[in-house]
């Protein structure tokens, strides 16, 4: 990886340094390209702490294709906090990059998000995956989505975000709500949790709710069965717990289990490749 | 009575538990004429996409609210096309230890499978039930005399899977006749 390219880990390593009050800004300053998970979570931690003072990504950034749909979007999360959303969702052909605000529940049902998923599936099917890969890939969205829309209790919106191009599809969905840990302890069947990866790891099972254990939770199956014909990787941010996954072990419990420093909500980030990555 | 899922509810990708919720809501308002005891089919022809956490918000709940004593409705649902779709009911059903009745065909269709977990002495009587097409516990004692179960065991279990949705009933004296939902039920797997 380029070092001028902001990454996952990059974000963690600059919150660490700016908490510890060390520089970050001419690091910063410094980069030119960002990965879609990386934009987002910037994003997020801009947001949930202020106090860190955190500059803008720079132009090299925010002019990028990555840096301008994101800009298309309104969203304490992204780039752009005023003026009009400018995503109109109003055609079909598939795009490399693509954002959308998810207000509430409500919103997962209106023609403008079911084109944006409609957008992601074409995308995907050109990118080179099956149909069925494809459709999987924005089934498994959805489900990310509706999770957010539904759990976080954020006081912001959640935002998604898509990127595709030739053999790769990969999408985040991020919000700042309370994150897994509090949301599976509403119910005293997970009482017992008592950290954040444990959290995000329990929440990966099937049926594992905290609204009906047993009966419901089994959005993140969508997730795992879009993975599993494809080569990916899948990173589950949420308070000082992550889970990194990949594709080739979908066995929640054997994931690469890390504690970054505390972010609210919860950060997901699905990438697929439809063929393996060239090795030395 | 048939309701078909795409057109009453506008949609072909049944996912997401939001969805779920709402299309249960939606469709609980249909069945508001419903009369007790009524066969409803769940016609799924159509559809696209059917997911585990929209199986969970709509057809569990849907399952719940109408062993309810005051609804009392019965579902099978028809149409489904694609293998996967069976196996996503499947899965959601031996997690939450529900059963689904899947018609094999459209609703006019007189089989089904039924897709879900059921103990091998629930499998028994249910195949018992229909072999003899309606029936009793006692009856049912005196049909298998050879076996050890009494007639207070049939009765447990036949109430079982009219509590599953797979038997239906109505009382005769002071028996309970249970007949299938529909006459050819065979367990898949």
């Amino acid at each position: 990886m380029a070092i001028d390219v902001l990454t996952v880990s990059d974000i963690e390593q600059i919150q660490l340094a700016a908490q510890n009050e060390r520089p970050v800004r001419s690091f910063i300053q410094g980069l030119r390209k960002a990965s879609l998970p990386a934009i987002i979570e910037y994003g997020c931690l801009r947001w949930s702490h202020p106090s860190l003072k955190l500059p803008d990504l720079p132009d090299a950034i925010g002019n990028s294709p990555l840096g301008l749909a994101l800009k298309e979007v309104r969203s304490e999360l992204g780039l752009r906090t005023n003026g009009p959303d400018g995503a109109t969702w109003d055609r079909i052909d598939p795009r490399d990059y693509g954002f959308f605000v998810l207000n509430d529940e409500a919103h997962l049902e209106s023609t403008r998000w079911k084109l944006f998923e409609t957008v992601y599936n074409r995308s995907s099917a050109k990118a080179g995956f099956s149909e069925k890969v494809a459709s999987q890939l924005s089934v498994a969205l959805h489900e990310m989505a509706a999770n957010a829309s539904t759990h976080a209790l954020s006081s912001i919106p959640a935002l998604v975000g898509f990127w595709v191009c030739d053999g790769l599809s990969l999408f985040t969905v991020a919000d700042v709500g309370i994150g897994v840990y509090e949301s599976l302890r509403k119910h005293p069947a997970y009482a017992h949790i008592d950290t954040h990866a444990e959290a995000i790891r329990f929440a990966l099972r099937d049926g594992v709710s905290s609204v009906d254990p047993g009966q419901r939770g089994f959005g993140f199956r969508e997730v795992f069965k879009a993975i599993l014909t494809c080569y990916g990787r899948l990173r589950f941010r949420s308070g000082t717990g992550c889970i990194d996954m990949s594709g080739a072990d979908l066995d929640a419990d054997r994931g690469t289990k890390t504690f970054p420093p505390h972010l609210p909500g919860f950060q997901v980030s699905v990438c697929c490749r439809c063929r393996a990555l060239k090795t030395a | 009575m048939e309701i078909q899922l795409t057109r009453f509810l506008c949609e072909t990708r049944f996912q997401g538990q939001p969805m779920g919720t709402r299309h249960f809501a939606k469709v609980c308002e249909a069945l508001s004429s419903a009369d007790q005891g009524e066969t409803i089919h769940l016609d799924f022809g159509g559809a696209e996409v059917l997911t585990g956490s929209w199986i969970s918000a709509m057809l569990i709940q849907l399952l719940r609210w109408a062993a309810n004593p005051e609804i009392e409705l019965f579902f099978v649902l028809c149409n489904i096309q694609d293998n996967d779709f069976i196996d996503e009911l499947g899965y959601v059903a031996n997690h939450a230890r529900v059963v689904f009745l899947v018609a094999s065909g459209n609703a006019s269709s007189a089989s089904a499978i039924v897709v879900g977990p059921l103990e091998p002495g629930q499998r028994e009587t249910l195949s018992a039930v229909v072999k003899a097409g309606q029936v009793t516990g006692a009856e049912l004692e005196r049909l298998y005399s050879a076996s050890s179960v009494k007639a207070t065991a049939w009765n447990n279990r036949l109430k079982d899977l009219h509590n599953k949705r797979l038997l239906k009933r109505n009382k005769l004296g002071r028996e309970q006749v249970y007949r299938p939902v529909v006459p050819e039920i065979s367990c898949d797997g």
